[in-house]
């Protein structure tokens, strides 16, 4: 299920449908917590163990090995490199490279290597550092990937790489911030919405929209479900569409009459009304009837509103509710108390949000 | 009789050395005295419309004025074949007991080339003509006068006659290649041309970057080396780029063979991938679509064959690639088509007639070694523009071709490298550094490279031979070292070779150095991976893969009657049998330098030696057990790696010694053997000397291994004179926690 899907849409429904059904045991659970664990540890590993080859490398790759010998030395771990002693018997400067200077030696010594460059293109420059390794990604064409990996780029990269993963981590705090709210509406929507439902069941009611939490799908009233189903099939195409009084009650005659009208149906209109209708009572269908049968227990109204307050986020929905209690029952449930009246609760409590009681 | 003409029976009469002209006319043939084949005639026939032919006066000319000669001449122009032919006839060496070198970068086209001239000079291949190979001489002192050689052995011989005295005239071949060999050549034999006068030099190319050769070769400061330039046999080649990059190289590689076979004129095409893989899946691939054309078209689309080529293909395989194209499968139908799948062998040392399209995505394989963490990688990675040149190039040989190359002009311009590195930037110098030392070249600092290599790799291989005690800490050549030169060998394996003997295993180090300078024995067809490696499983032995090559060589002998053993056991019957033509080669040299040759009767005792004579020469090749499993880090690098899947080692042990630590698809170890933490402080106390180790899990390993070995009488005293810095406690600790276990 991807995250755009909202509550009421068919794979939510039907996936709970399904879980509910086969009850699992507990020794089941277990093996699959157990398998997804070991999957999860075997797929870091493996990814470990590239991004240690990796880091290894390109530490190694870094440092020339002039400044691992002079930083050996100092470190007192070496004794500095016999090799580049012995280099340096033959006349080597570390940053120079070997080779023969073309034709203008006594000059380029005393330069710094930048200059020199910049300076006189024409000499063929011997090289002062290894070549680069170059990884080549996939199959990729020349021009699709850009060349890297000259050590100077490489640092930037790095450096990219890390800003990038800081950007990340940010959104990821937000997100997680988000997430820890939503979770926290949730564990109070529950008690509230109990209180609604005791208050409102004192008061004489049967039923209200916000009672319903989508969490817990065996709490809905019976037949609800499948109601909301046969409601969102038929209307979740022109349920927002600007509506009339007679559309809607056509709308809700039909739908009292029989279920599944596809679209094309609707804007037949009436003149394939009579169509339909018999090839329905030629395949009477029990299952469809019983729906029949539920539609009308619920009315579009409620359905719709139903509808509306599941597709709400946590927060909005505790906000409903609470502001619920508050006018009908004079009830705050930071409070824990139901008043006597507005004016009582206006004096007493001291405020709307959860902040207002600390 | 007295009367005739001296000149008919002798054709060279009267010919002074470097003045010689049309002496390839003459009746009898001027070396042997016999009278010239028919053959003779034929091939001279062909040869008279050779480019370079055309060209003989000419370069004589400029030959017989000049010391040191560049030559530039496209592939086909015969200058490999016919120059050293036209030295040969000027210098006459034989009348001065000299020879002319003609050096190849490669073996086979030495040997080849050698047999081809001496068809053309009708004399018997090994006489007048011969090669030199490494492992193989086919040259007869005394009579042989022009050599053809790979670049490796000429620089070997130099190491015994610092002056080359022997030749009159040293010609090296495809200098463009600029493999290690003729890079270090050139820098020895401008020098040389300093001390002999006498010596001539001909530096030939194939492609333009003779000025380079050029300058390089001034003696004098001002004037550059004078080029001699020869036409090839080309047509002109039209080529083509993609409008955008391709998102995969090889896919469209497989689009654009099919859209040519479908659209254009016949000719056949030569596709260049990098690697034996891929090659085989693309030809797979492409038979199938093709197939799948001829189906729905038969009418206007003809049968096409696939022909991978890549140099591990057996050479009966390699031979396909001159089959003539199929023919068209019905009277009057379409035509049938060859295409040539092929790494960048066929962009320059193998030449396929009939290309006439080439598809070339732009990348090849390439080894580079990295001196900062001693890897070697085999990477894919673009060519030059150089290389895509050549590639191109081979389209044009048999009539006008058209190239297709796979990126945008844009990108051929801004993404493509100038030249391919030469060799001598991308290896690793350890044996050159020792030839250079042995040559006497004390400073290879201000050594005059062609092109310097980097110098932290002249760092790694000075630190190598040190090490080896090749080298003392002055940089001069121990007598160690010099024997070590000796062998035709990586300084690792002829050090293994010379310690060998102490271990009383000589006899089997011979082997598996034998068997680790030939190419991969084992055999692993694509579609019988599992019945190879279950064959391969037989012959393992499971704490060392070098012993496992030793177990395979041993068996394949006592085996030969049998020509399908080795077939049936999944192992390259080449490849064995160069084993043990190297073999005897290395046996030859070691009872020529007195290393005796010994074995041991028990087995075990045996192999236990052999793995400990191994750590003498492989004691920097080492890696311990680190992290996960199967995780192992390179000591001193700390470069994490994981075995070769080919490692055929049974458990994880703790140290293991490696052949190779290559840079693939991953970091990995090649070739293993499992040592122990004693043998390593035994047989190499200077690497592994505790005081360089940082602090870690592989100095408090070895620690464990000093301390027990010392026997700790006094753990407090022992670590604080092992190491200055804070470590002390926490070994102690540890000893003091393993004696209560």
């Amino acid at each position: 299920m991807s995250d755009d899907d909202d509550y009421l849409s068919d794979k939510f429904l039907a996936s709970t449908a399904q879980d509910s059904n086969p009850p699992k045991t507990y020794s089941q659970l277990r093996k699959e917590a157990f398998k997804k664990s070991r999957e999860k540890n075997v797929s870091n590993r493996t990814k470990a163990k590239r991004q240690r080859e990796l880091e290894s490398r390109e530490e190694g790759l870094s440092k020339s090995l002039f400044e691992k010998a002079q930083e050996e030395e100092l470190s007192g771990v070496g004794s500095g490199s016999k090799a580049l002693a012995m280099m340096m018997k033959m006349g080597f400067t570390p940053g120079q490279p070997l080779g023969q200077q073309s034709k203008v030696p006594i000059q380029e010594s005393q330069e710094n290597t930048e200059q020199s460059v910049r300076k006189s293109p024409s000499p063929p420059q011997h090289k002062t550092e290894p070549l680069p390794l170059n990884e080549w990604t996939g199959k990729k064409g020349i021009g699709s990937v850009k060349r890297a990996c000259s050590p100077g780029t490489n640092d930037r990269i790095t450096k990219m790489a890390k800003m990038e993963e800081e950007s990340t981590h940010r959104s990821f705090r937000d997100r997680a911030r988000q997430e820890y709210e939503q979770r926290k509406s949730e564990a109070k929507l529950g008690p509230a919405q109990r209180t609604c439902s005791t208050l409102d069941e004192k008061a004489g009611k049967t039923l209200n929209v916000l009672w319903l939490n989508p969490n817990k799908p065996e709490t809905f009233p019976s037949g609800l479900m499948e109601a909301l189903v046969l409601h969102h099939e038929q209307y979740a195409q022109v349920a927002n569409a600007g509506e009339t009084i007679q559309d809607r009650l056509h709308r809700q005659m039909q739908a009292d009459a029989l279920s599944a009208l596809t679209e094309r149906d609707l804007e037949d209109g009436e003149d394939e009304e009579g169509r339909t209708v018999t090839t329905r009572t030629i395949t009477p269908d029990k299952e469809k009837k019983k729906l029949v049968e539920l539609n009308q227990e619920y009315d579009y109204d409620f359905l719709e509103e139903a509808v509306q307050f599941l597709r709400l986020q946590p927060q909005d929905r505790l906000h409903l509710v609470l502001s619920y209690l508050r006018t009908t029952y004079a009830y705050c449930f930071y409070c824990g108390t139901e008043y006597e009246s507005q004016e009582e609760m206006s004096l007493q409590c001291p405020g709307p949000e959860e902040e207002d009681h600390d | 009789m007295g009367k005739l003409d001296p000149s008919a029976s002798e054709p060279l009469y009267g010919f002074m050395p470097r003045n010689v002209t049309g002496a390839a006319d003459h009746d009898l043939n001027p070396f042997t005295k016999a009278p010239h084949t028919a053959q003779y005639r034929k091939i001279l026939e062909a040869r008279k419309k050779l480019p370079v032919f055309a060209q003989m006066d000419d370069f004589l000319e400029m030959f017989n004025k000049n010391q040191i000669i560049v030559m530039v001449g496209e592939t086909g122009s015969g200058k490999t074949t016919q120059i050293p032919q036209f030295v040969a006839f000027s210098d006459l060496p034989h009348t001065r007991g000299k020879l002319v070198a003609c050096t190849q970068p490669r073996r086979v086209a030495a040997m080849s080339v050698a047999k081809r001239v001496a068809d053309e000079m009708d004399v018997q291949l090994g006489r007048q003509v011969g090669y030199s190979i490494r492992f193989e001489d086919m040259t007869e002192p005394g009579t042989t006068f022009l050599k053809y050689m790979t670049d490796g052995m000429l620089l070997r011989e130099a190491m015994h006659d610092n002056n080359l005295e022997r030749y009159s005239t040293i010609i090296l071949d495809e200098a463009h290649e600029r493999t290690l060999a003729t890079d270090i050549l050139m820098g020895l034999l401008k020098d040389l041309a300093k001390r002999r006068s006498d010596l001539k030099i001909i530096v030939m190319s194939a492609t333009l970057d003779a000025v380079k050769f050029q300058k390089y070769f001034s003696l004098r400061s001002e004037a550059s080396a004078p080029l001699f330039k020869v036409p090839g046999r080309t047509h002109p080649v039209e080529v083509f780029y993609t409008q955008e990059p391709e998102p995969d190289y090889v896919e469209a590689a497989i689009r654009t063979v099919l859209m040519i076979h479908r659209a254009e004129e016949p000719g056949d095409i030569l596709l260049f991938l990098t690697g034996e893989e891929e090659i085989e899946d693309a030809c797979r691939k492409i038979k199938i679509e093709a197939d799948d054309l001829v189906n729905q078209d038969p009418d206007s689309v003809g049968p096409l064959v696939c022909i991978p080529l890549y140099s591990s293909l057996p050479p009966q395989q390699q031979q396909r690639i001159f089959d003539p194209a199929p023919k068209s499968s019905k009277e009057g139908g379409p035509p049938g088509r060859k295409i040539v799948v092929s790494t960048n062998i066929a962009e320059t040392s193998l030449t396929i007639d009939g290309i006439v399209y080439v598809v070339d995505p732009g990348f090849s394989k390439q080894k580079v070694y990295n001196p900062r963490i001693r890897v070697e990688s085999l990477l894919v990675s673009p060519i030059s523009k150089a290389s895509a040149q050549q590639r191109a190039g081979r389209a044009g040989r048999t009539r006008p071709g058209k190239c297709f190359r796979l990126y945008t002009e844009k990108d051929f311009i801004k993404e493509l490298e100038e030249q391919t590195y030469p060799e001598i930037l991308r290896s690793n110098l350890a044996n050159t550094v020792l030839e250079l030392v042995n040559l006497g070249i004390k400073d290879l600092v201000h050594f005059d490279y062609v092109d310097a290599p980097a110098p932290e790799t002249l760092m790694r291989a000075l630190e190598l031979l040190n090490f080896l005690a090749a080298m003392d800490d002055e940089g001069n050549l121990t007598a160690l070292g010099k024997l070590m030169a000796e062998f035709p060998l990586d300084p690792q394996l002829a050090k293994l070779l010379i310690s060998s003997p102490e271990f009383n295993c000589s006899n089997e180090i011979l082997t598996i150095t034998a068997m680790l300078s030939v190419p991969n024995v084992w055999l692993r067809p694509n579609n019988q991976r599992r019945e190879a490696d279950a064959a391969k499983e037989l012959f393992t032995v499971p704490e060392s893969d070098h012993l496992t090559l030793l177990n395979v060589y041993n068996q394949f002998i006592l085996n030969k009657w049998d020509k399908n053993w080795t077939w049936t056991n999944y192992l390259s019957a080449r490849a064995l049998g160069q084993a043990e033509n190297v073999r005897s080669q290395l046996q030859r040299i070691m009872e020529r330098l007195d290393i005796d040759l010994v074995s041991l009767d028990d087995e075990i005792k045996l192999f236990l030696n052999v793995r400990k004579a191994l750590v003498c020469g492989f004691f920097m090749q080492v890696a311990h057990k680190e992290g996960d499993k199967g995780s192992y880090t390179t000591v001193k690098d700390h470069q994490v790696v994981g075995l070769h899947p080919s490692c055929g080692l049974k458990t994880q042990p703790e140290w293991v010694l490696f052949n190779e630590f290559v840079l693939t698809t991953r970091p990995y170890i090649r070739t293993v053997t499992e040592v122990r933490t004693e043998w390593l402080m035994e047989f190499a106390p200077l690497y592994f000397d505790l005081k360089t180790f940082p602090d870690g899990e592989m100095k408090r390993a070895l620690q464990r291994a000093y301390n027990k070995k010392m026997g700790i009488s006094n753990p407090r005293s022992e670590s604080r004179n092992e190491s200055r810095k804070g470590t002390p406690t926490v070994e102690v600790r540890e000893v003091k926690r393993r004696r209560k276990e």
